[in-house]
């Protein structure tokens, strides 16, 4: 199924890349996503993945058409 | 409820002439009590704006010294306060923007111990802070207090906003569930005025009646490429601040 990815600010790219569109396999999870863009496990732990506008858990199911955007946690002030 | 002033009534002209806030939205602020956790980058834009705006009182907490490398953001602070308390440096910035408010400073880390005591009297909270453990120390004070949240926070060119209301939206442990290690976060100095911005703007349209936008919402800021993408966020059953299956509240 194709997924189409935006990725916002300092997060790791691939390519350079903030926009882009996956292949992946039916049911693949927001997890096999990070595991695409080789995140580790701890800069994973600092993403913040929304699916169609609504934050989602990590081992949320993917669906066909998907938009996922990933932005990172931040705390500065 | 305290009237306008014929003097407020200059000061703010160009507020009131704003359809949705009129005398009456500006005597809601000037009625309203928020209290701004954080005199940095954030806290430094979001209490000129709402000092400037007649919210009627205002306490700015925040335990540490201004430094030289304060001062790409913190514009509240000006080299002649290296040294001096954040607080004693707001308070007199904040008091010749508006004179006609009640200001105070607390010089105060804020912990377990002391958040609620020195929440209990506001009518908003706004986290202006720069670590997240102090923001989840506020988080569960809102919720035991049912007071709003105005959640804000920085890193180079990018913010984030939301806006927490007690027993109506997730909290901020609902959102974020891992973080990161402390570290010396990188800010432009606009980022934090941008964010604040939209922080204080958030809180007066909580005070004169508008939903705040960003209620149960992420906004996302990439001041790099000038985005901007906001996001739903659910309540986790499962919080550890709010979620039912901890004992908490349910709306």
């Amino acid at each position: 199924m194709k997924i189409k990815v935006k990725i916002l600010g300092v997060l790791k790219k691939p390519e350079g890349k903030s926009i882009f569109q996956l292949e992946l396999p039916d049911g693949a999870k927001l997890t096999d996503i990070y595991e695409r863009l080789n995140y580790t496990k701890l800069e994973a732990s600092f993403v913040v993945p929304a699916v169609n506008g609504k934050v989602k858990k990590p081992s949320h199911t993917l669906s066909e058409n998907d938009e996922v955007l990933l932005s990172m946690t931040v705390g500065g002030g | 409820m305290e009237k306008l002033t014929k003097s407020d009534l200059d000061r703010y002209d160009r507020q009131i002439i704003i359809e949705e806030i009129g005398r009456q939205g500006q005597e809601k602020l000037k009625n309203a009590r928020v209290t701004i956790v954080g005199a940095g980058g954030l806290g430094s834009s979001v209490s000129m704006y709402l000092v400037a705006a007649g919210i009627g009182e205002i306490t700015i907490i925040d335990g540490d010294s201004v430094s030289l490398s304060n001062l790409n953001r913190q514009i509240l602070h000006g080299e002649s306060a290296i040294g001096k308390s954040k607080v004693e440096s707001a308070i007199r910035r904040l008091k010749d923007i508006n004179s006609d408010i009640i200001i105070k400073g607390i010089c105060d880390k804020v912990t377990d111990d002391n958040v609620l005591a020195l929440m209990a009297d506001s009518m908003a909270i706004i986290d202006c802070l720069d670590n997240f453990l102090t923001r989840f120390i506020l988080n569960r004070a809102a919720l035991k207090l049912e007071i709003p949240l105005f959640f804000g926070a920085c890193y180079g060119f990018e913010g984030r906003v939301s806006v927490i209301i007690p027993g109506k939206t997730p909290c901020l442990e609902c959102l974020l569930k891992s973080i990161p290690p402390p570290e010396k976060v990188p800010v432009l100095g606009a980022t934090p005025g941008v964010i604040g911005a939209i922080q204080a703007t958030e809180v007066i349209k909580y005070f004169i009646g508008i939903k705040p936008t960003l209620a149960g919402k992420l906004l996302l800021y990439d001041g790099k490429n000038n985005m901007y993408e906001t996001i739903e966020i659910s309540r986790d059953p499962d919080c550890r601040a709010c979620g039912t299956s901890h004992g908490r509240r349910n709306e």
